[in-house]
């Protein structure tokens, strides 16, 4: 399962002037991760953990993989396509994989579906729970128009989304023996490849649209006025 | 290079918006619909030049169509490949953009062009900023800009014969019926989302009253309906649940996280009240007041019924 590909966005710092300060986030599990986990262990078969740069190595096998591999110098870049090409890298180095599971986050929608395109398999995303009866795979996900249960045929990748906030994070039993478990770094390099995009990053800027109107609510009254009217202003009261 | 696009439409979005996006880029711009006859309408209403519809055979995931489609699309060779952030188009977008060796840019909000250059503006950090970059070969990007509306004659529908399907991914049972969109929220002008911040069923009354007093439909995050059950599942706002477009979504006890704000990205105004002044929410609406909600949803309820009598 890959886990901590991305960067929680929340953790940029964005500057008056619109420039972004990446360098206080680390690599974050998305909130999808853990269900990826989650649906790893209900799934039942041997997890190997996969992930990138200077992830919490020990973030997977807390969670029951056996071993986790490390691609320690690629960092997730604008370009999810070449994230994705170190991922499904890993996969293959990996070797065996039958199902591969990814937090399916809002922060990267792009890489489930470049991942599994690259791997050539069959790829969903929105995955809500995953059921295994012998070799048959059923994968429940839902878009708009509802929830559907669908068969899928192995190897395949799932993009997984979680309903909740992880109820049972690991303790520390599970943190401390998860620092023993295996990893295996893996470099570009020894995968073939190469790092590099074509895409270029130009700058950052703040929202041209006009920041939002903050009210304090310490005096309710007060604040539920000043709101109202200006909603009248707007016209939509 | 051409500067010819691609929009794969396979759910819900903002259509228009995209049209719009890739219509800077002055090229040709072709939509590949995979769904509902209505789906290829709803794409054609949007002004691109041409849609090419496949229907989706019964007993399969639109997502098995996605080799035909990308069949097409390859031989078309268009320099840009757009796709909307729902699960099924976004599968089918990664397969064109990884048979297109495109490189992949999500959270697309604009596109434009400098010469032969395609330039990309894309939303970062949570909503707070805007980055813009360069891409001098194939883009694949997903949208998620705003809509806008359609500015163009409308193309006829070209349907796909027999579009292939693939065996490896089959339907068992379309359980959609009691969690599928609620049209009574989707047409209403005004709107309540209940949030996880909202910290008893207390609240929840409070909120019903200032409902009944603003005439708003209620809604809700996916935790409340999910972990707490205070509103029925029907209800969820976001982005695989109900998307409204409401003049007014009042968010109550919402922390604003992208999954539930995609299902009002289009609301005209939107206005947040959160005990958190770092919420992500904050950044994301219009108008906003810090504070608790047992105080500030009485004073609201109570302002508006002066405002109505005087």
């Amino acid at each position: 399962m890959v886990f901590k590909v991305g960067k929680d966005p929340r953790d940029a710092r964005v500057g008056a002037d619109g420039s972004v300060d990446w360098r206080a986030a680390k690599l974050m599990a998305s909130d999808d991760d853990f269900r990826a986990a989650e649906v790893a262990r209900e799934v039942g078969s041997e997890v190997v953990g996969l992930t990138l740069g200077d992830g919490d190595t020990a973030w997977a096998a807390a969670r029951g993989a056996v071993s986790t591999v490390l691609v320690a110098d690629a960092q997730p870049t604008a370009d999810a396509a070449t994230t994705a090409a170190v991922l499904a890298a890993g996969v293959r180095q990996i070797g065996g994989a039958e199902l591969v599971l990814v937090g399916d986050s809002a922060w990267d929608p792009a890489i489930p579906a470049l991942l599994g395109a690259q791997l050539g398999w069959p790829t969903l995303a929105g995955v809500l729970s995953v059921k295994v009866d012998g070799t048959d795979l059923t994968v429940m996900r839902r878009t708009a128009a509802g929830a559907q249960a669908i068969a899928v045929d192995k190897p395949a990748v799932l993009g997984v989304v979680a309903r909740n906030p992880e109820e049972t994070p690991p303790g520390m039993k599970e943190v401390l023996m998860a620092r023993k478990k295996p990893v295996i770094k893996l470099t570009m390099q020894e995968l073939g490849l190469v790092p590099g995009s074509s895409v270029r990053v130009l700058g950052t800027a703040l929202p041209s649209t006009p920041p939002a109107q903050i009210f304090d609510g310490t005096d309710p009254a007060a604040a539920a006025e000043r709101l109202i009217t200006a909603l009248r202003s707007e016209g939509v009261l | 290079m051409g500067m010819d696009t691609w929009l794969i439409i396979a759910g819900e979005g903002p259509i228009g918006g995209m049209v719009a996006a890739a219509r800077r880029l002055g090229g040709k711009v072709t939509v590949a619909a995979v769904g509902p006859r209505a789906l290829a309408d709803a794409a054609a209403a949007s002004g691109p030049d041409s849609v090419r519809w496949f229907p989706v055979p019964p007993g399969v995931p639109s997502e098995a169509l996605a080799d035909s489609v990308v069949s097409l699309i390859a031989g078309a060779s268009p320099r840009v490949v757009l796709g909307l952030d729902d699960p099924a188009s976004r599968v089918i977008w990664g397969k064109a953009a990884a048979a297109l060796q495109a490189a992949a840019i999500s959270a697309v909000i604009d596109l434009g062009r400098e010469g032969d250059v395609v330039v990309i503006t894309r939303s970062v950090a949570d909503g707070r900023a805007i980055e813009t970059l360069e891409a001098q070969g194939v883009l694949a990007g997903i949208f998620e800009g705003e809509d806008a509306e359609s500015q163009g004659p409308i193309p006829e529908v070209t349907p796909v014969p027999d579009p292939g399907a693939a065996v490896n991914l089959r339907l068992i049972d379309a359980a959609g019926g009691s969690e599928a969109q609620v049209p009574g929220l989707l047409r209403a002008s005004r709107v309540i989302g209940v949030g996880f911040g909202v910290s008893s069923r207390e609240g929840v009354k409070q909120i019903e009253e200032l409902a009944a007093e603003l005439g708003a439909e209620l809604g809700c995050s996916l935790p409340v309906a999910d972990q707490l059950h205070w509103l029925d599942p029907s209800l969820v706002i976001g982005v695989s649940h109900n998307r409204i477009t409401p003049d007014l979504y009042l968010a109550l006890g919402v922390s604003g996280q992208p999954q539930h704000m995609s299902g009002v990205r289009d609301a005209k105004v939107v206005v947040a009240v959160n005990r958190d002044p770092q919420a992500s929410i904050f950044s994301k609406c219009d108008y906003g007041i810090v504070g608790d909600l047992g105080e500030i949803v009485p004073a609201l309820t109570a302002a508006l019924k002066t405002w109505v009598r005087s």
